[in-house]
């Protein structure tokens, strides 16, 4: 299943019975099954890959799910823990997670589903002295891949290197990246790279070109997303508002326009995508306020269940099962007793309705 | 402003600038005494690149944890899509109950591959940081805000410290940075980096030292007196902000931005001081 979501996905585990650690407990069966609190390290990713199939990326471990999300397994992967890292899951048995350590990116791939890896190490020469922050993986067929690795800098420069792949893997080259952001990979090697603005490569990274998106409005911030479904997403900020304007092409991909307009109830800064998902029914945009997400029409579809805080949301082709990570923080009293929270939540009714399958909760 | 200051004094930073830039001393930073323009906080804090409205920064504010937001003032190395503050909308955060942290981002070290980069000779790196300082003097005289001991960190980024000449061009570029800044009415220099690649330790040695510094170190660990590759014994006196982990989206209230985490035991603007709640930043 093609990732659909933009940004870090959080999310993933199991069910029911609060307190369990790595491995939530099976559901008990109970009308309203609790989630499970998990403990550890809170997820940096997560996508549910097939019906059945989805993992979880934190800091410190990969977990699967064969079961929908109602059990989450450990898998031993072969890169350093606590340093940034990504993963992506073609299917329930090809997978890749990516981990860098000074200039060299550790590429650790399974092809029966985390029982075995191959790893390889890569070298990305860094734009930045201080390393690298965070990565992205992405692949569009099982001979094309990519690698982001976003330099550690302040909030006021986006720096990045690509790595590219057209053997699955065997080999990777390295070039700057035209700026950090968000990565895809089509099918036959073109690499969609997604920040202020969208960039595209057919050469492996070794040249870029830019994209020319007509907006609607004059916002003060854009923040762009790969193509899905057939659409670029454009999270426009305009001083306490945000909408999503979702931009087609019909140049095959140079020139994106005739924008949908679509208000968010949410609000957010500069840099904050808005995640959206493929549907047989054309893309959907999730809002970060509770409760609501939007097809192309603008229709609300009001979905239950989801809170705050939506960072991204991934869904089988046929659109029925699916996975959504949010994040958002609590205090109790004032400035005191706060708290950060994850949920990993899951549909099996095409959206409609969401449960908290999984929490993750760290002191804030 | 500064550029209304007497001729003679002129003169005499110009010497002592001269001499400054010339005679490198090992100088152990001493933190000032409490004024109004200026406050020690304990406590966490973020910053963004965009925040987008001053109710955003509202969200931020209520039932959060909380107290301090990195302000950027401008620079040559602003990023375009980074918000704009007028002076009503600063006024705006401070009644929110901000206190800040002033960042300015000009050029940046010369073997770097950024757009705006400062000299490989050293009288004129010592020169652009002044000039550097000036300009974002001028900015907080325009802000209306009490520039006598206000804190201004420059955001220096990473770059091959084990390039001699670039070290030494930075170290040139720092120490006239601090030194314009001190001239009265003086301000209280800072530099934001990271801790071991915009080699911050080297600071603690040029001619005119940084009051503090704001070390980037995304080891998730807030405690601002580990601050990796600068020993525990430079900036000691409440001298630290520490960026503790890097970019990445959080909501509150309904808000959603991509922010950086600090943990704050330094200096802020304005004052009075915020002391240690328990937070982790000491």
């Amino acid at each position: 299943m093609k990732r659909t979501t933009s940004g870090v996905l959080i999310a993933a585990c199991a069910l029911t019975l609060a307190g369990c650690a790595a491995t939530p407990r099976p559901d008990t069966g109970s009308a309203s099954a609790a989630a499970a609190a998990m403990t550890g390290a809170e997820p940096l990713d997560a996508a549910l890959v097939t019906p059945d199939f989805g993992w979880v990326l934190t800091a410190d471990r990969l977990l699967v799910s064969r079961d929908g999300g109602t059990t989450l397994t450990p898998v031993e992967v072969p890169v350093q823990a606590g340093v940034p890292r990504a993963a992506y899951f073609a299917d329930a048995r090809t997978g890749v997670v990516a981990a860098v350590t000074g200039e060299t990116i550790t590429v650790a791939s399974t092809t029966d589903g985390g029982t075995t890896w191959r790893s390889t190490a890569v070298r990305a020469p860094a734009v930045s002295a201080a390393g690298y922050a965070a990565l992205a993986v992405s692949f569009g067929d099982g001979s094309h891949g990519a690698i982001l690795a976003r330099a550690a800098t302040s909030q006021a420069f986006s720096l990045g290197t690509i790595l590219a792949t057209g053997d699955g893997g065997a080999s990777w080259s390295a070039h700057p990246a035209p700026e950090a952001g968000a990565l895809l990979v089509e099918p036959g090697g073109r690499i969609w790279l997604a920040g202020a603005a969208l960039h595209s490569s057919t050469d492996r990274g070794r040249s870029w070109a830019r994209a020319e998106l007509e907006l609607a409005g004059s916002g003060e911030a854009v923040t762009v997303s790969p193509p899905v479904a057939g659409t670029v997403p454009v999270t426009v900020v305009t001083g306490g508002r945000t909408e999503v304007q979702l931009l087609t092409s019909t140049d095959g991909g140079r020139r994106w326009g005739r924008p949908a307009r679509l208000p968010a109830v949410g609000r957010t800064g500069p840099g904050v995508r808005l995640a959206v998902a493929a549907t047989p029914g054309g893309p959907v945009v999730f809002d970060t306020a509770a409760g609501h997400a939007y097809r192309r029409d603008g229709t609300d579809l009001r979905p239950a269940g989801l809170p705050d805080g939506v960072q991204a949301v991934t869904l089988t082709p046929d659109g029925r099962y699916g996975w959504a990570l949010a994040g958002y923080g609590t205090c109790r009293t004032g400035k005191q007793d706060c708290t950060y929270h994850h949920d990993l939540l899951a549909t099996t009714d095409a959206g409609a309705t969401w449960r908290t399958t999984a929490t993750w909760a760290r002191p804030a | 402003m500064r550029v209304k200051k007497e001729r003679w004094r002129k003169r005499l930073a110009a010497v002592a600038a001269l001499l400054a830039g010339l005679v490198p001393v090992l100088v152990v930073p001493a933190a000032g005494t409490a004024q109004a323009s200026f406050g020690i906080s304990q406590r966490m804090g973020w910053d963004a690149c965009g925040i987008g409205s001053t109710a955003n920064a509202q969200a931020f504010w209520n039932n959060t944890p909380y107290w301090n937001m990195g302000l950027y003032l401008g620079g040559s190395s602003y990023g375009s899509g980074c918000t704009r503050w007028t002076t009503a909308q600063v006024n705006t955060l401070r009644s929110q109950g901000w206190m800040f942290l002033p960042l300015w981002v000009g050029p940046q070290a010369p073997c770097t591959g950024f757009g705006s980069r400062f000299s490989y000779d050293g009288p004129t790196a010592f020169q652009q940081g002044r000039n550097e300082a000036t300009a974002a003097y001028n900015k907080i005289t325009t802000l209306g805000w009490d520039v006598l001991n206000a804190p201004i960190i420059y955001d220096l980024e990473a770059f091959n410290t084990g390039n001699s000449s670039c070290l030494a061009a930075a170290k040139q570029f720092i120490s006239g940075w601090v030194y314009q800044l001190h001239l009265a009415p003086a301000q209280k220099a800072g530099v934001y980096g990271s801790g071991c690649a915009s080699g911050l330790s080297s600071y603690a040695s040029i001619a005119n030292v940084p009051d503090f510094i704001h070390g980037a170190d995304w080891s998730g660990n807030r405690y601002t007196g580990t601050i990796t590759c600068v020993p525990s014994g430079y900036w000691t006196n409440s001298q630290r902000h520490k960026q503790y982990r890097g970019d990445h989206n959080e909501t509150w209230n309904g808000v959603t931005l991509n922010i950086d985490n600090d943990c704050s035991n330094g200096p802020v603007y304005p004052g009075p001081s915020q002391l240690d709640n328990g937070q982790g930043c000491v």
